[in-house]
């Protein structure tokens, strides 16, 4: 089970969306992350197949992306970051039609479709019309159906949008104990999800791999780099504009802040262990805001 | 989600392929129509609309003149021609290319492109079933339009003898050299638009409409009218010029039975057989075109 992908780029005109980008990747959950705009959607969309690169290679186990796409995707779980349904049908009519979409014998399908409503916790309202659903309950939708055809390559797009905090705690346990047979690849601002699942974390910026590690490695590196400081407005906004912050509360005594920086931003500034949205802030320079 | 362990049916080895992509596009995409209640709604709507329209216009008074108008019955042998070229095939042609244009576009505007796309379903499936589906959505119209005239004929005859009952035989025979036909060209024609075109499909709804109402109109001068006027242009001197020398000093009673004697026929439509299924083969050939030129990420692409 590998993802080859070696020397990829992708072009819109005269727009570079991902630049020389190459990875490697076995079974195991992959955290993608960067700031808006820094290529994911398109590495994303490529390796599933549903756009072609302008240079480069992706391989699925040896199959190119190119001239052998449907044989991967019937490997393939996919969940993109927007999506509809048809408001027409039901949870459980939506899932079988995809799963005869995938391919699934209608037996199967219709078993399938059974078991993946359980587990987004849908089973009461499977046969009410998705027109009616709330925006939490269609993206439990959109994750059943990615998983529909029991993918080997499932690639998530902000798969916890809109889901409640227990639904996303529960998502996340779910996506880790796939990952032993499989690779899953997660794409979010969330960086709590990537912390809580992934193995290896991945953050582009600019169409560029910037850090390709685990998130125990971006947070050691970012070790002596993140102060706290409480200061008075004037000051605050004279490190705000200096200095990455990664947190800024207003408090009696002034204005707290949590700042990412090299260098000791302030002579009261006091070092504070960093969290992974640190790390991340630092990995991708001034280029992001904390989730 | 569910908390703790959660087991899923294996999928095991998967098929190559799903046996029968094509039937199940078309048989999914009907199933879809059929749940969304609106469909209902808007055939019994079209039904009416088709009966509200035989109501309206039923009966032609040619060679006026001459002063000795004749007249066709709408549910004559002739007059069956005439009430589906003049009135329900008009407005079929406008109805229809609604119907088919979002086949595949549908799906860009609510955004389940991307997730259909992927799928393992072929290209080619996709845009054949889903031509199938809009294709059976058309002649499931047009059959409602033929059970309109059928009704509203019987209708006719009830309120006024005079109006013969329709012959189910004519209505097939119409239906068969004029309205298939015409159907299968306007359902590729829209389709095929709409598919290659999927951010325009209304545009491109709108600029049929425009060309049909312009064929409508002077498209006989070029005889290429699929709604059937060179029919009814070919078949109207003869009938009218023999019977009108005849009625002339009659009384009304024998008028109308000669003229009912003259439209009692349906008009011989052999010759138009071809040229209409000319015109639905280049419907489905503007089908093929489009399968042959579908790629699956041109709409993802903005």
């Amino acid at each position: 089970m590998e993802l080859v992908i070696a020397n990829l780029t992708k072009s819109y005109g005269q727009h570079a969306a991902l630049a020389d980008v190459s990875l490697t990747c076995g079974a195991e959950v992959v955290g993608l992350v960067g700031p808006n705009g820094a290529g994911k959607t398109s590495l994303m969309r490529i390796v599933a197949t549903l756009i072609p690169q302008t240079a480069g290679s992706v391989t699925w186990n040896g199959l190119d992306t190119r001239n052998q796409a449907e044989a991967i995707r019937r490997v393939l779980g996919y969940l993109p970051q927007e999506f509809g349904l048809y408001e027409e049908f039901s949870a459980r009519q939506l899932l079988r039609y995809l799963g005869a979409m995938k391919g699934l014998p209608a037996a199967l399908g219709r078993r399938r479709a059974d078991e993946l409503i359980e587990l987004v916790n849908l089973e009461k309202d499977a046969d009410r019309r998705l027109g009616t659903y709330s925006g939490g309950m269609k993206q439990r939708v959109g994750i059943a159906q990615a998983l529909l055809n029991d993918p080997e390559l499932l690639i998530v797009d902000e798969p916890t949008a809109g889901l409640d905090p227990a639904e996303r705690v529960r998502f996340r346990m779910f996506l880790a104990g796939l990952a032993s047979q499989r690779l899953v690849i997660l794409s979010t601002h969330i960086i709590g999800d990537v912390e809580a699942v992934a193995s290896r974390l991945v953050v582009l910026n600019h169409g560029h791999v910037v850090a390709d590690t685990t998130p125990e490695a971006l947070l050691a590196a970012a070790a002596g780099q993140v102060w706290l400081v409480t200061t008075d407005p004037a000051t605050a906004l004279r490190l705000q504009a200096d200095h990455q912050v990664s947190a800024m509360v207003q408090q009696p005594g002034g204005v707290a802040l949590r700042l990412v920086s090299p260098a000791r931003p302030h002579d009261q500034a006091a070092p504070a262990e960093p969290t992974l949205e640190d790390a991340y802030l630092l990995a991708v320079g001034g280029q992001a805001q904390p989730a | 989600m569910t908390s703790g362990p959660f087991i899923l049916t294996r999928v095991g080895d998967r098929p190559a392929r799903s046996p029968n992509p094509l039937l199940s596009v078309w048989a999914w995409e009907l199933r879809r129509v059929a749940a969304r209640r609106l469909s209902w709604v808007l055939a019994l709507a079209a039904f009416l609309f088709f009966a509200g329209m035989v109501q309206f216009k039923h009966a032609w008074s040619l060679g006026r003149e001459s002063g000795v108008p004749f007249v066709i019955y709408g549910t004559s042998g002739v007059g069956v021609l005439y009430l589906f070229v003049n009135v329900l095939m008009f407005v079929f042609a406008l109805i229809l290319p609604f119907v088919v244009a979002e086949g595949v576009a549908a799906d860009y505007r609510r955004r389940l492109h991307e997730l259909l796309m992927a799928t393992p379903i072929p290209g080619w499936a996709y845009v054949w079933g889903r031509f199938l589906a809009v294709l059976t959505l058309g002649l499931g119209l047009a059959v409602l339009m033929a059970l309109a005239y059928l009704l509203m004929g019987f209708v006719l005859h009830q309120r006024n003898a005079v109006y013969p009952l329709p012959a189910p035989g004519n209505v097939l025979v119409v239906w068969l050299v004029l309205v298939l036909p015409a159907t299968l060209l306007i359902a590729g024609l829209g389709f095929s638009l709409g598919t290659l075109f999927p951010r325009r499909a209304r545009v491109m709804v709108l600029g049929l409409l425009i060309a049909w109402m312009l064929l409508f109109t002077v498209g006989d001068i070029l005889g290429i009218n699929p709604t059937g006027n060179v029919m009814v242009l070919a078949v109207t001197p003869g009938l009218i010029q023999g019977a009108q020398q005849q009625l002339a000093g009659l009384p009304a009673d024998q008028q109308v039975q000669l003229m009912l004697q003259a439209q009692a026929r349906l008009p011989d439509l052999a010759p138009f057989v071809l040229p209409q299924y000319a015109l639905a083969a280049a419907g489905v050939a503007l089908v093929a075109g489009t399968a042959a030129l579908f790629r699956r990420f041109r709409q993802l692409m903005g």
